[in-house]
């Protein structure tokens, strides 16, 4: 009879867990990925097998969602930049458990936007003339090569902190798959931890900390410079750079958070990821959310008071024309709800809000059925866009929805007030759909724009576009799902390293030391 | 004798061919108008024209052309009078050197012709031009690969870290590792 080894660690169960059973939430979780995905894979193969004619594309729109999505992810792809190089070089400490999911982030980001270019291509095969005839004075062709660094840097970054505990689950979980532990067998390197082996580990990952730093900011100032560098309203501005940096940095620690909110609720990882780590990341994306706001105004301040014909044009079109519902749904949900909800624990006078009786969940619901109600009479009727007999203009159903909504808002404010992390994470999803938002008026009005004395051009977006997206967000997901199956998502052998004593506030939360 | 035939067959089905281009009258254009105007003046462009022989062709339309670097641009037609003279007033002035072509697309009877003018537009302000180069020269590339460079070499030292790593794990013995991590 084998004798029973104290488990020396008993903190890091949960973290361990996910790695030794699979639950049949996983299994559907990753059924119903899969079936996004193949929805998206015949979407493009009826895309290969028709042409580009099946999208919403054309001969003035020619890039969509697509390069929507490609910018998307190359923005949240930053995540692991920021969290993990800047926060190591600068020696913060609380850093620690975050690290890893951020790394995992920045690699699976990369590896479903980069393709988003080749899918807006049409004929994917012609990415082999960018390397046989392409020119070094194409702002494409310095993508493609930071890029393809940027990805091989991450994919380093990401392994070089795993050995260490791929050495402690190729010696801790012996139950789990043969090929699990031979995986693990491989991917510790022979570590021992040894102090030359921790000499050499910490050597390579400082390089890749600080080397990542600036391959990061160049890959989205490339990206910022395929726009920057076109001639048309809107694109050709000097401080795209910059602008779509912070813009990056901004959406990848929301992607972060929203992460960490998931893998904390779903495997009970506060013990780990504590209160403090989502105040810290929330002031962050506070700070980025102001930036953000600062560069916002600055862009568009700057183009309307020229009042050059295109620049009016596109910004009339964005302010008050066919992309405001886009532009203002963005501003508002994208910059400034987050903005109230990271400030929400500083914000005294939410608590008054409790007495307000309007703000009550009856007179809410009440209202919100009553606007149900219109608005479904209204769409039945066929009536949702004209003004006709029934005397209710659509607007009017629009602006009460509004109304509603913030009122809804309001009376949630208080009780995001008790939940903090709640309240960041929301936070954060919003910034991840609004900077989506953002990305899309980047692209598609500048497109739409006449160059010469013409009409608009029109996009719309079609089953097609939608499919590969939603499959494209789907292996995002899976990627992830099936990263914190086999790995870690906490660094143990870092959090070990720090001693960190901070309790976590909670019942389920376990001190963690070494 | 049997080559003098074959060539008299083939000239005459050559004949046949270019039968109508042969049969043709040739004509000739010319214009005249200033080498020079002031900015916002009109450019008045006299065209004439005549067959070979110098006999003025009445009733031909012409067509004045406004030529740049990649087309040409039909701005006004006029028709030829008595003395087969036609006369344009140009005024649309986009660049500080213009090139005028006058055309005449022929017919069944006379072959086309045409002839050019250019014009100096004087007045306008222009920027002396600045030359840039459309490839990246030499030191440019060299910085931009050696930044590349550098950046792949500090992967290639992070990579050699990992080796240091397995080395310094050696080889197991009995299949295990000499000192297990928990």
């Amino acid at each position: 009879m084998t004798p029973t080894v104290p488990d020396p660690h008993p903190e890091e169960r949960p973290v361990l867990r996910p790695l030794q059973r699979t639950g049949w939430g996983f299994r559907l979780l990753v059924a119903a990925l899969l079936a996004v995905i193949a929805a998206g894979a015949y979407a493009y193969v009826t895309q290969l097998r028709l042409g580009l004619g099946v999208t919403g594309l054309n001969n003035r729109v020619t890039w969509g969602i697509y390069i929507t999505n490609f910018v998307f992810f190359i923005g949240v792809s930053h995540a692991g930049t920021l969290i993990s190089a800047i926060l190591r070089v600068t020696g913060a400490e609380w850093r620690r458990p975050i690290t890893r999911m951020a790394e995992a982030i920045t690699v699976f980001a990369l590896m479903v936007g980069a393709p988003m270019v080749l899918i807006d291509m049409g004929r994917p095969e012609r990415i082999l003339s960018v390397f046989r005839y392409g020119r070094l004075q194409s702002p494409i062709l310095w993508d493609v090569i930071s890029i393809t660094t940027y990805l091989t840097g991450s994919l380093l970054y990401l392994y070089l902190p795993l050995i260490p505990d791929m050495a402690l689950l190729r010696d801790r979980l012996t139950e789990v798959p043969r090929w699990k532990r031979a995986l693990y067998r491989a991917l510790a390197a022979g570590w021992r931890g040894t102090p030359r082996q921790h000499a050499a580990l910490e050597r390579g990952i400082s390089a890749m900390a600080i080397v990542i730093i600036p391959v990061a900011i160049s890959v989205h100032t490339v990206v910022s410079w395929i726009f920057g560098m076109t001639l048309r309203a809107g694109w050709h501005s000097t401080i795209f750079g910059p602008y779509f940096v912070i813009g990056a940095i901004f959406s990848g620690i929301a992607a972060i958070i929203t992460a960490m909110g998931a893998f904390r609720w779903v495997y009970g990882l506060g013990g780990f990821l504590t209160d403090r780590h989502f105040r810290n990341l929330g002031y962050l994306l506070l700070t980025f959310n102001l930036l953000y706001m600062y560069f916002t105004i600055s862009e568009y301040l700057t183009i309307a008071y020229g009042a050059e014909v295109k620049d009016t044009t596109l910004v009339h079109a964005l302010f008050y024309g066919a992309f405001s519902h886009v532009f203002w749904v963005m501003l508002i949900i994208g910059l400034v709800l987050p903005a109230v909800l990271t400030l929400i624990p500083h914000l005294a006078p939410i608590d008054l809000l409790r007495r307000v009786p309007a703000l009550r969940p009856i007179p809410l619901g009440v209202g919100a059925a009553i606007l149900g109600g219109v608005g479904a009479t209204l769409h039945v009727r066929g009536v949702a866009y004209v003004n006709t007999t029934l005397g209710v203009h659509h607007d009017v159903v629009l602006v009460a929805a509004g109304v509603l909504g913030a009122a809804a808002f309001l009376a949630l404010l208080p009780v995001l007030k008790q939940r903090p992390v709640a309240s960041i994470v929301l936070a954060s999803l919003l910034v991840n759909a609004g900077m989506w938002l953002k990305r899309y008026i980047i692209v598609v009005p500048s497109m739409a724009l006449p160059i010469t004395p013409t009409e608009w051009a029109t996009y719309q977006p079609t089953w097609v576009e939608w499919s590969i997206t939603a499959g494209a967000f789907a292996t995002f997901i899976l990627l992830y799902a099936l990263f914190a199956k086999i790995f870690p998502l906490i660094s143990l052998w870092e959090v070990r390293e720090a001693k960190v004593p901070e309790p976590a506030p909670g019942a389920r939360a376990q001190e963690v030391v070494a | 004798m049997k080559a003098a035939v074959v060539l008299l067959v083939l000239a005459g089905i050559l004949g046949m061919i270019t039968g109508r281009a042969v049969a043709a009258v040739s004509t000739r254009l010319s214009v005249t108008g200033p080498s020079t105007v002031g900015m916002g003046e009109e450019i008045s462009v006299e065209a004439r024209l005549t067959t070979a022989d110098d006999r003025p062709i009445a009733g031909a339309v012409l067509t004045l052309f406004q030529v740049g670097a990649v087309g040409q641009r039909a701005m006004s037609t006029a028709t030829t009078d008595a003395y087969g003279i036609a006369w344009f007033l140009h005024s649309e002035f986009t660049v500080a050197y213009l090139s005028l072509r006058v055309a005449y697309a022929g017919d069944a009877a006379r072959a086309p012709a045409n002839a050019d003018l250019s014009v100096e537009i004087t007045g306008i302000e222009v920027a002396p031009a600045v030359v840039m180069p459309h490839t990246p020269s030499l030191p440019v590339k060299t910085v931009l690969f050696l930044l590349l460079g550098i950046v792949w070499l500090t992967y290639a030292f992070a990579a050699s870290s990992i080796l240091g790593i397995v080395r310094e794990g050696g080889p197991r013995r009995g299949g295990g590792t000499a000192r297990v991590v928990r």
